[in-house]
């Protein structure tokens, strides 16, 4: 399921985007604004993300994703992206940063409930992503007490870099 | 000379041409159908809302959202957040202008609307959704607000506004509010504007607001202290919710808040929900309040669905 931004409303959505700027500006420190651009996918163009992700998509990610464009004022410095994923004590709500040499700014974890958050959250999982792409494959090891929630984690970025590689050519 | 190139330069961006396109609208929505004891029985609620994003220059710049709640069995339809919002650089700074929720308290980030455990605003503020213009944005970990509105068809100005220091799982807020509103309101009176209880005087309000939200790991604490006066006279309450993740989309909550104002109400109740993903979700509870006919005792079951969507 897609992380809906709502540029800071705050009505019942279990999977509103709360805080898109803030989150922007972490991942690109030098960033100065950005463009939400909307996908509407072709049944192709979903069946080649399943297919680089290597997972299947959710009936929702089939239908569209939405991309945000960082600009430093002068032209497109790199990407934003965000994805939430199945939880044992519900979503785990990922955003990544891809920069202009298409490789990992950075993973940033919005929400996440489960019980080994702390594993999850740390700058010795989420530090391992920076500058990999999507080939060749990622290499991350979760941290050894919490697996399965970093499971979730590397293949939701693993399927934000698929959109990002499909999207971001012509259909 | 330098300062004449300042003006120059000035001119000339402001004759330079604009370039101003939008994509797609956003359509989301949802359907709230309760069975529950008491007057209401049967109910079905529903509410629509659009989104678009006007860009200018390359970059998101304006935002118009609108709002159409159905009200109760879609016999009330009334304009819920219907706004203009020109989001500068980054959303640093953000001006809206329309009718919005007000900046005050657990309402700038939790809207409990939908619920089946509802904060305390109807009668601790008497008001929600109001008309003006609202000044927002971030400064590193710290939001602001502050709100200029119209009192919802008092037609006397209200001033709220929200300082925030947010962190990753954790935010605390603190808010003012002053203006000329009715002591005291119920959920569906704050959604409409220019309607009121009957027999509900208009008071001098002042509310100085403390509110903290806890997201730690499977548990979320919400809660709010208020303390203030109305017409001069001392009036006090607090709020506090607490939300529990189990596993496979079961959760329980609970939550109890006072009001201590021209009389003392007070509510509590408990839910357990299960979230079936895609937006839908069961919630039975109940919740035991004091309303202005008296003490109620309500059961409540929900079944809750939302949608959004790209045109």
């Amino acid at each position: 399921m897609g992380l809906v931004a709502w540029a800071g409303s705050a009505w019942a959505d279990v999977c509103v985007w709360r805080d898109p700027e803030r989150t922007m500006a972490q991942l690109f420190p030098e960033a100065r604004d950005y463009r939400t651009a909307i996908h509407k996918l072709t049944p192709a163009q979903a069946t080649r993300v399943a297919t680089l992700a290597g997972q299947p998509l959710t009936p929702d990610e089939t239908q569209e994703f939405n991309i945000y464009e960082i600009t430093d004022g002068k032209g497109v410095i790199g990407k934003v992206l965000a994805l939430a994923g199945p939880g044992e004590y519900g979503t785990i709500e990922t955003v990544i940063g891809i920069g202009a040499d298409d490789r990992i700014r950075g993973v940033y974890i919005q929400r996440i409930r489960e019980r080994q958050r702390a594993a999850v959250q740390s700058d010795a999982f989420l530090g391992q992503f920076k500058g990999q792409s999507l080939t060749p494959e990622l290499k991350v090891t979760p941290p050894t007490d919490a697996g399965k929630p970093a499971q979730v984690v590397i293949a939701l970025v693993r399927k934000m870099l698929a959109f990002d590689r499909v999207l971001s050519t012509a259909p | 000379m330098r300062r004449r190139g300042w003006i120059v330069g000035l001119i000339a961006s402001l004759m330079a041409p604009v370039t101003v396109s939008a994509e797609g609208l956003t359509v989301s929505g949802g359907l709230d159908a309760r069975a529950q004891t008491g007057d209401e029985g049967l109910f079905a609620a529903g509410f629509v809302n659009l989104r678009q994003v006007i860009e200018q220059d390359g970059v998101d710049r304006w935002i118009l959202v609108g709002q159409i709640d159905g009200g109760e069995n879609f016999e009330s339809p009334h304009m819920y957040q219907t706004y203009a919002q020109l989001k500068g650089p980054l959303g640093r700074w953000n001006v809206r202008a329309g009718r919005f929720i007000v900046p005050f308290g657990l309402l700038a980030s939790y809207d409990s609307e939908r619920m089946v455990l509802n904060t305390m605003e109807p009668v601790s503020l008497a008001l929600k959704l109001d008309t003006g213009v609202q000044m927002s944005g971030f400064v590193g970990d710290h939001d602001y607000a502050i709100a200029l509105t119209e009192g919802n068809g008092v037609d006397n100005p209200v001033l709220t506004g929200r300082w925030s220091w947010q962190r990753d799982d954790f935010n605390v807020g603190l808010s003012l509010l002053s203006g000329r509103l009715p002591e005291t309101a119920s959920r569906e009176t704050i959604e409409r504007r220019g309607v009121r209880l009957p027999g509900v005087p208009l008071v001098d309000k002042r509310r100085l607001g403390l509110d903290a939200t806890w997201n730690d790991g499977p548990n979320t604490w919400r809660s709010e202290a208020l303390l203030g006066t109305d017409d001069g006279g001392f009036v006090k309450g607090g709020y506090v919710e607490y939300e529990r993740a189990l596993r496979a989309g079961w959760s329980v909550g609970i939550n109890c808040g006072v009001w201590n104002g021209a009389t003392v109400r007070w509510r509590a109740g408990a839910v357990v929900s299960r979230d079936f993903g895609r937006g839908a979700a069961l919630r039975v509870g109940y919740v035991h309040e004091d309303q202005i006919g008296g003490r109620a005792h309500t059961f409540v079951l929900q079944y809750y669905r939302e949608f959004s969507r790209a045109l």
